[in-house]
């Protein structure tokens, strides 16, 4: 550290800490805000330096590291802060109060950080900026443009801090909060939204490095530093949403890992750009082509990153969402931050685009046109296929801002992805196939069709075997056919690469990955069995040729209800175990599928409904009548009828005798002539627990049943409605998955360490024959 | 005009079509009671419970319901399927499906629920302003 960075570091940290403190002091801001506030000011000094750089003054950049470095400090202390206050129950913030509550169990406390918007911006800015800090590392003269586009969305997000940060002052004065969504309490959970997090934030970086290349007129320059990056995003944000796909699949019980859901879109359609991008920069790497196409897919990742997070987080779509939780009203943004993801989303868009238009016409053109027959062509063919899904998939999560300028808004349901997707996976597959067996610049055709013969005789035998076990459509078929071909292909290449260097083959093995997933996506999305059935308790019953009797409800130590089920199946005897429970909080039942795994198919036990769960059984009393529950003596003296308009209002008189205070209870029940309907009331206990009406029975004198607290409750008639489905070869979609990321975060080492390796090579003609 | 561009051309021409085509297919357009009933095709409406008389019979997974839309007109629904289980706390519900003689069949159903908590803070608010 020189003069000139402690300098800076002292301008930004004394001022702020002085009059934040005083204000601190005098009531009007808290520790969490100053940091915020510093944090902007930093973030602004900082993008300061970095412009004054570009404008040719280099002593300008030390202040700004200097300021960035700050900035990173002050977020991790504003990070910290929002623990504490999370861990230490301080509800007189009004975040701490809806996202966090005493009852809650320490490892969900620290999820409840990015549980809302706000804490969620605070989260981002960090990420940001701690990526920022790896890229300042960099030795080139690209480093300083790319900082100060890398700090002008940190700024924006710094200022979101300020004005509507974490910080905030509860409206009311609270003892306790409203917790978490439950869904949202889960191992899945606590750990896949940080990842998903750093992979939007990541995607600013070959944003920045685009941009900086665009000013600094260095149009190749730019793709060997920025591929790390580029596999960098790949990687976490697949690992992100395939962890979004495990926890809906365990958790949420819809029977699927991927719903199409706006939030699901979202996180994809950056990532299909940004393979796009990452295959365009091999291409361009090799053979100097596709410059242009490869900064238009760099800047647009990262406006399709701010595009779904304005989608999924400005509740424009809430009336559209139909898996609620999306919509759900944490997710949504009163007062404005919509507009300010759109001012994000201008900012980027104008500052990307707007640098591509004014150097579009300087950036050369290729040398020499892509080899009609070779490895770049199809590449050049695969990375159009990868922007047609991402195109097609943004129009369909758009689908209700698109119509709404032509008439009333619409939605498309979700099969509308599969219908757009399915003709292009398979085009993606045979392209996938071929591509790596082909060399660069130009290929002989007739040694190709010798190396693809085996590829393809795989491709056909597994076809055959897929249309023999029942993959009868065609698109399936087809799918499975071309993803056999590419597992094949690359299968070849990942061989012959391996046996040269792992590098070589390193990311061949992520096409296998790829490749396996989706023929297990086929096979275990298309082709599994469901039936619903009814389980009356005790009773035995068939669904898919499974035996299944519902045992009853047992309680768990967290006070959460689980279904079980013994399960009968030609494979194995199992209990089946699955949480069903009543959420306050979603005012509505909590269901968590069972999943008993096979090698070769899941069974998915999925809890629907239940019915007769609520008319619990209780006590009766007769008029006069005196029963003792506990130290609680009750007495049901009469009752109140009160007729009204199309209902029937019953209140019971009772008595309660706790130790020698009496205190009246007037539980009621409200019964509608059209339909039956039964609504109760609740009477409330002093020492806490309610009394209310199960059943009354006004004739012959009178009866009533009460539940009281402490009783047994014998549940009667109660009848589970459960969905039983099989989900074949759903284990294939989880190896593809793992050799997958295990292969990207291997490429991203490889594009890393080959940053290191100087000199740069000119025109690759590696080869893969 | 070579091979990658003839293949290129194919891709986006098969994509254009299939993208526009199966768009308007699955289109389920947001709109009034009025316009639903005489639409064809697959529709999603948008109301609250026009009265809680609504009949919920669990064992025939068979729901029906009044909703009222923000012109205040009300439009009876029938729905067959697995009852949500939070209707009982129904406020405002979206139907996806169509107008069928005398009702709305609903294909599938979206529950929004008051959140308890949500009133409070919002009272909370309210109390601080005045």
């Amino acid at each position: 550290m020189n003069r000139t960075s402690i300098g800076t570091a002292l301008a930004l940290v004394v001022p702020t800490l002085i009059v934040g403190g005083a204000l601190v002091a005098a009531g009007s801001l808290n520790w969490g805000q100053v940091a915020c506030w510093l944090a902007f000011l930093s973030a602004l000094t900082a993008g300061f330096g970095w412009f004054a750089t570009m404008l040719g003054r280099d002593s300008a950049g030390t202040v700004a590291r200097a300021a960035f470095r700050v900035q990173w400090t002050a977020l991790l202390g504003g990070a910290a802060f929002l623990w504490w206050i999370l861990f230490s129950h301080q509800f007189q913030y009004q975040y701490v109060h809806d996202y966090s509550s005493r009852d809650m169990p320490a490892k969900y406390v620290y999820a409840a950080f990015w549980g809302g918007q706000e804490g969620t911006f605070l989260l981002w800015s960090l990420l940001t900026t701690t990526l920022g800090l790896i890229l300042m590392r960099w030795k080139s003269p690209l480093k300083q443009p790319a900082m100060f586009f890398l700090n002008l969305p940190v700024i924006m997000l710094t200022f979101v801090g300020v004005v509507r940060g974490p910080f905030l002052a509860s409206r009311a004065a609270f003892t306790d909060g409203v917790g978490l969504n439950p869904l949202l309490q889960d191992w899945w959970m606590t750990i896949h939204p940080p990842v998903l997090f750093t992979g939007f934030s990541s995607f600013v970086v070959p944003f920045a490095i685009a941009c900086a290349a665009l000013v600094k007129r260095d149009y190749d320059g730019w793709v060997k530093p920025v591929l790390p990056w580029a596999v960098l995003s790949t990687a976490v944000q697949a690992t992100g949403f395939i962890m979004g796909g495990v926890w809906a699949y365990k958790v949420l019980g819809w029977g699927g890992y991927w719903g199409w859901d706006p939030v699901e879109n979202g996180s994809l359609i950056p990532w299909l750009c940004n393979v796009g991008l990452l295959h365009g920069l091999l291409v361009q790497r090799a053979t100097g082509s596709l410059r242009r196409t490869n900064f238009f897919l760099a800047v647009t990742s990262y406006v399709l990153v701010l595009y779904a997070s304005f989608l999924t987080r400005s509740g424009v779509l809430a009336d559209f969402s139909v898996h609620s939780f999306a919509a759900s009203d944490e997710w949504r943004i009163p007062g404005g931050l919509g507009g300010f993801l759109l001012a994000m989303i201008a900012m980027a868009g104008l500052t990307g685009y707007g640098l591509l238009l004014s150097r579009v016409r300087e950036i050369p053109k290729a040398t020499q046109q892509l080899g009609a027959f070779s490895r770049e062509s199809f590449m050049w063919l695969g990375q159009l296929v990868f922007m047609l899904m991402c195109a097609l998939v943004a129009v369909g999560m758009s689908a209700p801002l698109i119509t709404r300028l032509f008439g009333p808004p619409s939605n498309v349901q979700t099969s509308y992805y599969n219908l757009v997707n399915g003709p292009l996976a398979i085009a993606m597959g045979i392209l996938l196939g071929i591509a790596p067996l082909l060399r660069w610049r130009q290929h002989e055709p007739e040694s190709f069709v010798k190396a693809a013969l085996p590829a393809g005789g795989f491709a056909v035998i597994a076809a055959i075997v897929a249309m023999l076990a029942g993959v009868r459509q065609f698109i399936p078929a087809a799918i499975v056919f071309a993803m056999a071909f590419a597992l094949a292909g690359n299968f070849m290449v990942t061989l012959r690469g391996f046996k040269a260097s792992w590098k070589h083959g390193v990311a061949y093995l992520g096409h296998m990955g790829a490749s396996v997933l989706l023929i297990g996506v086929i096979a275990s999305s298309g082709y599994g069995l469901a039936e619903q059935v009814q389980l009356p308790r005790g009773q035995s019953r068939h669904a898919l040729g499974y035996n299944l009797v519902f045992r009853g409800m047992e309680r768990d130590h967290e006070g959460k209800d689980h279904a079980i089920i013994a399960v009968q199946a030609p494979e194995r005897t199992f209990t089946a175990n699955a949480k069903f429970y009543w959420s306050e909080y979603n005012q509505g039942y909590m269901k968590k599928p069972h999943i008993e795994r096979f090698w070769t198919h899941d069974i998915y036990i999925s809890p629907l409904e239940m019915v007769g769960g609520d008319s619990e059984g209780g006590t009766w009393f007769g008029v006069g009548e005196t029963k003792q529950v506990g130290n609680i003596r009750y007495t049901f003296q009469s009752f109140l009828p009160e007729p009204g308009d199309g209902k029937m209002k019953l209140t019971a008189n009772v008595i309660a005798d706790i130790g020698g205070r009496t205190v009246p209870l007037k539980p009621s029940m409200e019964v509608s002539m059209a339909s039956a309907k039964r609504t109760m009331t609740p009477a409330y206990l002093p020492s806490g627990g309610t009394v209310s009406i199960v059943t009354a029975d006004p004739n012959n004198g009178g009866r009533v049943m009460l539940a009281l607290p402490g009783a047994e409750r014998t549940r009667a008639n109660e009848t589970l409605a459960v969905e039983v489905s099989t989900k074949p070869f759903i284990n294939l979609v989880w190896l593809g998955a793992v050799v997958m990321l295990a292969s990207a975060f291997l490429s991203m080492i490889r594009r890393a360490l080959d940053l290191k390796r100087e000199p740069v090579k000119v025109v690759s003609t590696k080869s893969a024959a | 005009m070579n091979l990658k561009v003839a293949a290129a051309v194919v891709l986006l021409a098969v994509a254009a079509f299939v993208g526009v085509n199966s768009f308007k297919r699955t289109m389920t357009p947001y709109i009034g009671f009025a316009e639903a009933r005489s639409a064809s095709g697959l529709v999603q409406v948008n109301g609250k419970l026009a009265d809680k008389d609504y009949v919920l019979k669990p064992q025939e997974q068979f729901l029906s319901f009044k909703l009222r839309d923000e012109h205040g007109e009300v439009m009876p629904v029938e729905y067959r399927g697995v009852i949500p289980g939070n209707f009982d706390q129904a406020v405002s519900v979206v139907a996806i499906g169509k107008y069928q003689g005398d009702h709305f069949e609903a294909q599938q159903l979206l529950v929004k629920c008051p959140s308890k908590y949500q009133a409070e803070a919002d009272k909370a608010a309210k109390g601080k302003a005045s």
